[in-house]
Formats: structure tokens, C-alpha cells, sequence
């Protein structure tokens, strides 16, 4: 252990030069003095020794009278000494790790999330004064007095809190659930899609349409209304006839393309029009799709310092031959498909009208589909819309 | 009389009697505790002084791995190894 400890602090390397090197030894090894890698030259011996035992090994080679010569030094005593004499370069090192560790106490970034309907600017200009602004101390803080200030200064925050990750403050907020009553309107009916009133249940609100009227999306269907006592909420359902029209395509050759699930993530550093890559660029994959993404520095897109992250997804390639017949079924379905999607899943299908559209070797139709449908859909009643006898 | 009472009561000779303690590994190295000093140093031949005389190590490339106060490592091709006067 000591000598570990001693090997650690420094080791010297001596030539000692002169006849019968060994009779140096002896002397240096009954002072207690540790050798060793020691090399036999013609005349001279070179060994390493401890540094300090230099001291000693002084007092041996004044009395021997052999030449001693000092060839190399190295160790922690060595490495501490070479600093030691470079005083601006030892200031600097603890000159930059005291300003990087008074920088580490500050704000450099505030991150708001959550907010919905109260404006990021709004909580920036009211956390501002309590501290939470760029280049604040930390230890300056007081998160908790912030929190209570936000709930107090806005009451439709249901929930906030304050984190501190590094040098950056988040602010998470859950806002309060949006309540209609709150707001003191009513709910009404409107329509979701154009349409012919085909069927009509009232359950309350006062009904505005008929059987048999054509309407347009957004129109009110079933207005709610205030009464004395509160408000009333229009319920009820409305069933329409409405067209949706669907486009659809196929082709006698198509390629199906399927993730195989196996990704490889590159990220480049972009520094002006040099990309320097800070993983592996080859991603072994024969079919991929590629997404990228790049995040500039302080989310500033001027700056020429950005990370570039490139995503490779693989992706198997299928080929699918259809004939002719089968090629025009399909457009014919897809195009179905493409219209029956745009109403909801309880739609009757009343008639279906296709249209060939096809100009070169795909196949493609337009379709028109006759429905059935609910378009009723609740919606808090604007103000200024009035109830029409 | 040291060496009866060593016998009796089995204790190590290495330390009570002061006697070297070696160590072959192969023919590569050897390691000498309880020595008296070097009395030669040669590339060829390594004496070391022990108790009541010397050990004689021959070989090719001998060289002094380590010298401590008590102990001594020689590294090298090692081709003999006795006990008696060194002869220079």
C-alpha cells in the first residue's frame, strides 16, 4: 500500500555511472531506498526509484563518489509542480469551473406547458416579477409562493406546478374543464352535415326544422333556451339524407409498403453547411422510409448550429397484380370506403351512384352515396342567435 | 540450538533463522527475500550474499526486476541456480 501510495506521488529514473554498479545498490538498498526495471549498461546502471527517495539516494552517491545523473521524472509531484509554475493556466481551470458552477445556479430556460385557452404570454408576464425569468439565481426562489400566485391569479388553472431540471424551470398547468353552465348559454342542436330532415325526435328545446327541410352544416336543428328558473338544454335526434361523394383508385400493378417494425436512429451535428455525423450512418437496411427531424439551437432556426435526426424505418415491399375486373372492383370499393368514411359508423346506406373517372391505365371512380344518417350535434349556443317562431 | 528449537516447535526457519527465502517461477524469474546484498551484478551472472554465503544465479539477460531492503526480483533466461562462493 505504501508503496503503491509512493509510486503514485512520483518515480524518478537515475543512471549512476562507475565500476561494480552493485556495491551502489547495496548501499541504496540498506538506506531503504526501492529500485527496480533496473538495465546494465558497459559502465552505468539505469533504475527508477521513488522520488522521495531522492534525498536519500544523494546522501548514498556522496558516499559512494559515483556519477549520478537524474534522466526523467513523472508522477503526481511532477504533474502538481508543472501546474504549480503555470499560474494563469491554474486560475483559469478553477476560473472557469466557478463560473460554470455560478451559471449552473441560474435560470437559462422556462418551458410553459399545458396551457389551452390562457396565453403563454400571460403567465410570462406574471411569473416575471416573482422570478421566474432568465438569468435568476435559484436560490432566490421561492417555487411554492409562485404556485399559490398563479392559482390566485388565474382561476381557471386547476392545477400547476413548478420543477426545476438543471438550469431549466418548467411550468406545468392543467387548466379547468370547460363547463357551458360556467358561461350561462345554453346547449343547441346543430347540424353536422348538409342534409334532408328525414326523421325528428324532440326531447327538449324548442325544434326549428322539419321533415322534409334541407339544412346546412351548422344550422340549428333544436335551440335550447333560458328559462327563469335556468337554462334548457336541447335533446333530442335529427336523422337526415345526406350525399357524400368518394374517390378511389387501383392500379393493375400495385406496391404495398409494410414497417417491419426494425429502426435506426442517426443524429448529425449541422454546424453552417457541414454535417458531422455523432453515430453511425450506416443503417443496413435495402427498403426504408426516412423521417428527419432537426432542433436548432435555443429553438432558434437562424442559427447554424442544429441537430439533425434522422429516422430509417425498413419497410417491406409487397407487389400486388390484379386483372383488369379486379383492379376496377377495388377503385370501386376504395372509393366507397373514401365516402362511408366521412359520416359516423351508424349511417344506412340508401343508394350508390359510381362514376367511371378513369383517364389512363388506373382505374378511378367517383361515388356518390345516399345515406341515412344522425347529424345532430350539441353546441353551446352563440350569442346573438335567436330562437325563430 | 536455534535450529532444534526451530524443529521443535515447528516454526518457519525462513524467519527465525534468518535464512533466505527463494522463489522460482519457470525459468524466467526468481524471488529472493532475507538477502544480505548484491555481490555481483553481470548479465550473465547475478551473486546474491545470504547467510553463511552466496547464491549463484546464472542465465542470459538477468536483470534486477526490483531491489528492496529485504527482497529481490531477477527476471531473465535462468539456466542454474547454487549455493556457494562467487567466484568473480
Amino acid at each position: 500500500m505504501k508503496v503503491k501510495f509512493l509510486g503514485v506521488l512520483g518515480t524518478a529514473e537515475i543512471k549512476v555511472t562507475g565500476r561494480f554498479p552493485e556495491k551502489f545498490l547495496n548501499m541504496a538498498s540498506a538506506q531503504g531506498i526501492s529500485m527496480w526495471d533496473t538495465v546494465l549498461g558497459e559502465k552505468e546502471l539505469v533504475f527508477k526509484t521513488f522520488i522521495l527517495h531522492l534525498g536519500k539516494l544523494e546522501g548514498v552517491q556522496a558516499k559512494s563518489g559515483y556519477a549520478m545523473e537524474e534522466l526523467r521524472r513523472s508522477g503526481l509531484l511532477v504533474f502538481v509542480g508543472k501546474i504549480w509554475r503555470r499560474k494563469v493556466l491554474l486560475a483559469g481551470f478553477f476560473g472557469f469551473w466557478l463560473v460554470l458552477y455560478y451559471l449552473s445556479g441560474m435560470i437559462w430556460r422556462i418551458d410553459i406547458q399545458g396551457l389551452e385557452n390562457i396565453a403563454k404570454e400571460e403567465i410570462e408576464e406574471h411569473v416575471g416579477p416573482l422570478g421566474i425569468k432568465r438569468w435568476t439565481r435559484f436560490n432566490k426562489l421561492d417555487m411554492d409562493h409562485v404556485e399559490r400566485q398563479l392559482y390566485l391569479e388565474f382561476p381557471e388553472i386547476a392545477w400547476v406546478a413548478l420543477e426545476r431540471t438543471g438550469t431549466r424551470i418548467s411550468i406545468r398547468i392543467v387548466e379547468k374543464d370547460y363547463d357551458p353552465l360556467q358561461f350561462g348559454a345554453p346547449i343547441d342542436i346543430v347540424a353536422e352535415y348538409d342534409g334532408i330532415i328525414s326523421e325528428m325526435m324532440v326531447l327538449q328545446g324548442v325544434p326549428l326544422v322539419e321533415p322534409g327541410m334541407t339544412v346546412a352544416k351548422g344550422d340549428v336543428l333544436i335551440s335550447g333556451y333560458r328559462e327563469e328558473d335556468g337554462l334548457v338544454n336541447a335533446a333530442g335526434s335529427v336523422k337526415a339524407i345526406v350525399y357524400m361523394e368518394g374517390y378511389g383508385e387501383a392500379a393493375l400493378q400495385e406496391v404495398e409498403t409494410e414497417f417491419t417494425g426494425n429502426e435506426k436512429l442517426v443524429q448529425i451535428l449541422r454546424l453552417g453547411g457541414v454535417n458531422i455525423p455523432l453515430s453511425r450512418t450506416d443503417h443496413g437496411f435495402t427498403n426504408y422510409k426516412r423521417e428527419e427531424s432537426v432542433r436548432y439551437l435555443r429553438g432558434n432556426s437562424n442559427t447554424p448550429i442544429s441537430l439533425v435526426r434522422h429516422l430509417y424505418r425498413e419497410v417491406n415491399m409487397t407487389t400486388h397484380s390484379y386483372s383488369a375486373e379486379e383492379a376496377d372492383d377495388l377503385a370501386r370499393e376504395r372509393a366507397k370506403i373514401a365516402a362511408h368514411q366521412k359520416v359516423g359508423e351508424h349511417a344506412d346506406i340508401l343508394k350508390t351512384k359510381f362514376e367511371n373517372i378513369s383517364l389512363d391505365a388506373i382505374y378511378r371512380y367517383k361515388v356518390t352515396l345516399t345515406i341515412e344518417t344522425k347529424i345532430g350535434k350539441e353546441r353551446l349556443k352563440i350569442e346573438g342567435e335567436e330562437i325563430v317562431e | 540450538m536455534k535450529k532444534k528449537v526451530v524443529d521443535l516447535l515447528d516454526l518457519p526457519p525462513d524467519v527465525v533463522l534468518d535464512l533466505p527465502r527463494v522463489t522460482l517461477i519457470g525459468s524466467i524469474q526468481l524471488y529472493i527475500e532475507n538477502h544480505k546484498g548484491i555481490s555481483l551484478y553481470e548479465k550473465n551472472k547475478i551473486c546474491i550474499s545470504v547467510l553463511n554465503g552466496e547464491l549463484i544465479v546464472q542465465g542470459e539477460d538477468l536483470h534486477l526486476r526490483t531491489v528492496y531492503n529485504d527482497d529481490i526480483y531477477i527476471e531473465g533466461t535462468i539456466k542454474g541456480i547454487s549455493l556457494e562462493g562467487c567466484l568473480k
